[in-house]
């Protein structure tokens, strides 16, 4: 019952990512995103539609919500105690190589979808990006590329399909992956499948190298994200993730 | 097969150079890097209250504590409802030395469990300093309302503090038996602090603990006061009131993303708040209601949580049995807009008076005030304070109640805002002078 090797690493506390989002709310306007069923009758005034406007498209939510408590299972039970061993393990500056390295074999997808939306500035810069971290940066370990100003943009399929106008469809919650939709779960596919053609590292010629390519990639994105599950302590975090996760995502695609 | 593994050995190689260039200039630059120890910076109390330290000011803590996270059985009997088991077990934070030591009780502040940051700020700064420590959820959070609370509908200082006393007894008896306590401390903040002098006043005819010293931080004087200073934040600031929060939330992004294309996007660091706050200088009206909000959202999850746990009919009809997996989205607008007066109104009293007491409202509140115990504060050495001048919870004439009755043992900063100062190499220096020194 109890677990004595448990660590606790200062992270940001709960209230730090709804804050975050809450933050700064006088810089922008942003249009709002939908956020009643689109099956409402147009007569009905909008703060009427639904008891709750924090709700979302979110016909699937039993299902969902099944989900969501898996996932809080695998990485209370999975995943966190094997990230914890690997940040205990790992020099800091290691941890920021691995992530720097997975980074890069990322602007593959955001240079393809940079490209997919004809942006040219996106392409320019990412591409450019790539080719310094991979080489000056030593196969993407250092990020060079943003320090002389080359910040890193961030598109992808799903945002790609969201740009040419496809609906963001029901709210889906994946397995491990988390928050998604349905469109943006089509596009997570495709961008996984572009880099499963392309085949960067080469892995067809050693298959030996995908179980630690795939660990690495698991924990080096759980390490990324500063996220826990039922740290809010609130009974509607299910409901609050999925109003920032829509809201950041439209963002992302106005963009 | 030879080339692949003269391959690997090649760039490991190269990656390790890389490191040692690139790795001993950081660690030579973080040895010579010092907090600064100049006046606090930030000069709006709201501000502070969300922006916290900078990472200039924050005190260096030592990292990589042994902290273990405990995990009780519950202390009293109840049935988990489903929708809560999310909160399950209950649980505290704890940090043990390895010689004898004191031990030193942490009590968290509204709504937040034992695993918030500002418990593992304080145990790093109390280890450091000697203690053992255990950080203990607050009696407003879920996970003490399943496992701990007699009564699951918070606010009546008695029997919260009477709860918290025996946690803190389940807590002591959790400790190996090997590991000797030499004496006991007890610290908390915000409403946890106010809790912290009720419980060391107990203590005095209970007798278990004899606390050696005893630090409040930021702690409501008069808590019925403090939490609608937190309601008229809300209301005053936020428009459209619950209606307004996704708009409230799109904006708050917009101004986020704005920050993303300014800088590093994946990795925030403890400075980014404040680079925000610096650079976008948003509107005081928005961060006003950033404070409101979030003391809302603690006071929804307890509302829903005591009125399922009691069955209260106030939020969730009496017959509606709620699911795991049963969407909540029928009740929230419930939950966010009742205001802690409503809470009051509607669940504390209520359940109080449920068979037939005549708790009044006035004592309910009175219970709670410091003010009723100033004897108690004003005439024992070992209990100090520490807060700000600009602390939103509090009004002028409770400043001043602090100031007077604590004499030389209160710590009152201009600036800090709510909690906003805790982490900064002076206020934590404060207080592990407070803590290290001998008993009066």
């Amino acid at each position: 019952m109890n677990n004595p090797n448990a660590r606790m690493y200062a992270r940001p506390p709960c209230a730090f990512l709804l804050l975050l989002c809450l933050w700064l709310a006088g810089c922008a306007s942003t249009p709002v995103p939908q956020t009643v069923s689109p099956d409402t009758p147009d007569e009905v005034p909008v703060a009427e539609t639904t008891a709750n406007p924090l709700a979302i498209y979110d016909p699937w939510e039993g299902f969902n919500r099944r989900v969501y408590r898996f996932n809080a299972l695998a990485d209370r039970y999975v995943l966190m105690p094997v990230v914890q061993t690997y940040r205990t393990i790992t020099p800091g500056f290691a941890r920021t190589g691995v992530q720097n390295f997975f980074s890069n074999l990322g602007e593959i997808n955001t240079f393809a979808n940079s490209v997919l939306q004809a942006k040219p500035t996106s392409s320019a810069v990412t591409l450019s990006r790539f080719a310094l971290n991979t080489t000056v940066g030593l196969a993407g370990l250092f990020d060079p590329a943003s320090a002389i100003g080359l910040e890193q943009r961030n598109e992808d399929f799903g945002q790609t399909l969201g740009h040419y106008g496809v609906g963001a469809g029901p709210y889906l919650v994946l397995p491990f992956f988390g928050p998604s939709t349905l469109r943006d779960s089509i596009g997570l596919a495709g961008d996984q499948g572009l880099i499963f053609a392309l085949d960067p590292l080469q892995l067809d010629d050693h298959p030996w190298a995908r179980l630690p390519y795939w660990a690495m990639y698991a924990i080096n994105t759980r390490d990324s994200v500063s996220f826990r599950y039922y740290q809010t302590g609130s009974p509607f975090e299910y409901t609050l993730v999925r109003l920032v996760y829509m809201n950041y995502r439209a963002l992302l695609i106005e963009e | 097969m030879f080339d692949a593994y003269e391959a690997r050995v090649l760039s490991m190689r190269i990656f390790l150079r890389a490191c040692l260039a690139l790795g001993l200039p950081l660690i030579a630059f973080v040895a010579v890097a010092q907090p600064v120890t100049g006046p606090y910076p930030i000069d709006d109390g709201l501000a502070a209250t969300v922006v916290g330290t900078p990472a200039d000011y924050q005190a260096e803590l030592p990292a990589n504590l042994d902290f273990e996270v405990r995990r009780l059985e519950p202390l009293v009997e109840r049935e988990t409802p489903p929708t809560l088991r999310y909160a399950r077990p209950l649980q505290y934070l704890r940090v043990v030395q390895d010689e004898p030591a004191p031990l030193a009780f942490v009590i968290a502040g509204t709504g937040a469990s034992a695993l918030s940051s500002k418990c593992v700020t304080l145990s790093s700064a109390l280890y450091e300093v000697g203690y053992s420590v255990a950080c203990l959820p607050s009696p407003t959070s879920m996970t003490f309302m399943l496992g701990a609370a007699e009564h699951p509908v918070p606010g009546r200082m008695r029997s919260d503090v009477r709860d918290l006393y025996r946690l803190m007894q389940a807590v002591r008896d959790d400790l190996d038996p090997q590991a000797q306590v030499t004496g006991y401390a007890l610290t908390g903040w915000s409403l946890g602090a106010t809790q912290a002098a009720f419980i060391a006043r107990h203590d005095e005819t209970a007798g278990e603990f004899n606390f050696s010293r005893v630090l409040l931080l930021n702690p409501a004087v008069d808590v019925w006061a403090s939490v609608q200073r937190m309601d008229a934040l809300l209301a005053e600031n936020l428009d459209g009131g619950f209606d307004g929060i996704p708009a409230f939330v799109a904006r708050g992004l917009g101004g986020l993303k704005q920050l993303y294309s300014a800088g590093d996007p994946l990795r925030f660091n403890e400075d980014f708040l404040y680079r925000a706050y610096r650079t976008q200088s948003p509107e005081r009206g928005d961060i006003a209601a950033i404070v409101g909000l979030a003391f809302r959202l603690s006071l929804a999850n307890m509302a829903f949580g005591a009125d399922v746990l009691t069955r209260a009919d106030v939020i969730v009809p009496k017959n509606v049995e709620l699911g795991p997996y049963d969407s909540l989205d029928p009740y929230i607008r419930r939950s966010f807009e009742m205001s802690f007066e409503d809470y009051f109104e509607r669940l504390l009293l209520p359940y109080w008076n449920r068979d037939g007491r005549q708790l009044t409202r006035d004592e309910l509140i009175a219970g709670s005030d410091l003010r009723g115990m100033r004897d108690y504060l004003a005439g024992h050495a070992n209990i100090g304070v520490f807060t700000s001048e600009d602390d939103p919870i509090l009004g002028d004439d409770e400043i001043a109640f602090l100031r007077d009755t604590f004499g030389e043992r209160a710590r009152i900063r201009p600036r800090g805002g709510h909690m906003g100062n805790l982490g900064s190499a002076n206020s934590i220096a404060a207080l592990q002078q407070f803590f290290a020194r001998p008993a009066p």
